[in-house]
């Protein structure tokens, strides 16, 4: 069984519920399939309700970034990419079906997405929101908008920024973590991967 | 309201001199487990007092090796001092907006726990209390909540009263008198 996201959810306003991660799971996309998810809720959202035009949403950053999946059951209900940088961790294109807003999808889902960018050792996330929808981002979130920045607009919406206080992990990834470990899939490392068992087998021949 | 600006080196070589350091992650599990043991309550989890710590920069404070006395203590922005004498502040999961990040004014102090295991390190407890108490944050409140009968004891005896219509429990001291302040 996944372990809950103890320092992800600290990024929220409330801790999750045990039903929360019974009714829904998340994580990092880590197949073609989890991809195409990703781009079919984003094409759903942005581009059907919110008019968004197909180059703006798909911008050419999403070779070069961490999506992530929420999913009811087998069913995808949402989405979120994260792009890295040297200090901050950027989370973008957080995306919740229609039928599934209001629902703990979107809590699950940033607070996996949370626990990956902790464990990572980043200490801050950096977030550009719709300007009209901070009173729900800051209902989901512990957070502040950046002060003393000057209001931009794309794609037709004002945005502002958003900072994100992540929790330090104790077990945080450094460059000095077993190469083993830092090699595993992303977001599953404290389980043996496939180069493990690589591994013994090399170890086996010798 | 007052807000006082925290001498935050200050405050660490002053813990120290009661053998007080602030905690890792491994030292919060003890000192929490520690305090649930003696007081009988459910703690923050190590993980959120970890959170606060990380953005205050002075929440959670231990002594010993192994662990056997805690101090947690939260300093608050001028709008948590106000939620906690409203009930909206949420001890174990503080808003943002309500806890004094590390560099910002603060405007209270919301002492979470304070227990030891041994005499010696009940007595480093209450002095590291009592001295940091007044020679860093007089000019502001200071809240606690009287989880045991044994704690509101030592509360009253730092000359905390019950404050009515906030927090359950929920105990207070009000700036200390500037003469006070200059006598610590």
């Amino acid at each position: 069984m996944k372990p809950h996201p103890d320092f992800g959810e600290l990024s929220l306003t409330r801790p999750l519920e045990p039903a929360m991660l019974e009714a829904f799971s998340a994580g990092p996309a880590r197949t073609l399939e989890d991809y195409q998810q990703a781009m079919a809720l984003r094409a759903a959202v942005y581009m059907a309700e919110q008019d968004c035009p197909y180059e703006e949403e798909y911008d050419g950053n999403d070779f070069s970034c961490t999506h992530f999946l929420v999913k009811a059951g087998a069913s995808p209900a949402g989405t979120c990419r994260v792009r890295w940088f040297a200090d901050f961790a950027k989370i973008e294109r957080s995306t919740i079906l229609p039928v599934y807003r209001g629902t703990p999808a979107l809590r699950v889902l940033m607070a996996e997405t949370c626990e990956v960018i902790s464990r990572k050792g980043y200490r801050v996330a950096l977030a550009q929101i719709q300007a009209r929808l901070w009173p729900v981002w800051s209902r989901v979130f512990r957070c502040r908008m950046v002060e003393g920045r000057t209001p931009f607009d794309f794609s037709a919406f004002d945005y502002c920024e958003m900072e994100i206080p992540i929790a330090p992990h104790p077990d945080a990834l450094t460059i000095r973590t077993d190469p083993l470990q830092i090699i595993r899939p992303e977001g599953d490392w404290d389980q043996p991967g496939i180069l493990d068992k690589s591994a013994e087998r090399a170890a086996r021949a010798a | 309201m007052s807000e006082v600006w925290i001498d935050y080196a200050g405050l660490a070589r002053r813990a120290g001199e009661f053998q007080f350091r602030r905690a890792n992650f491994a030292e919060l599990e003890a000192g929490l487990a520690l305090g649930e043991k003696l007081t009988g309550q459910t703690m923050a989890t190590p993980a959120s007092i970890l959170w606060i710590e990380s953005l205050t920069g002075m929440a959670g404070w231990v002594t010993g090796d192994p662990v056997d006395g805690v101090f947690i203590t939260v300093p608050l922005s001028a709008d948590g001092a106000a939620a906690v004498r409203d009930g909206s502040f949420a001890p174990a999961w503080p808003a943002l907006a309500h806890i004094c990040c590390q560099g910002d004014p603060c405007g209270g102090v919301y002492i979470g726990v304070y227990a030891g295991t041994t005499k010696e390190s009940r007595r480093r407890v209450m002095m590291s209390a009592g001295v940091t108490r007044v020679e860093f944050f007089a000019p502001v409140p200071c809240f606690a909540r009287g989880a045991t009968q044994d704690g509101k004891r030592s509360m009253a005896s730092l000359g905390f009263r019950a404050i009515d219509g906030g927090l359950p429990d929920l105990w207070g001291q009000d700036p200390l008198p500037a003469a006070q302040e200059q006598a610590a």
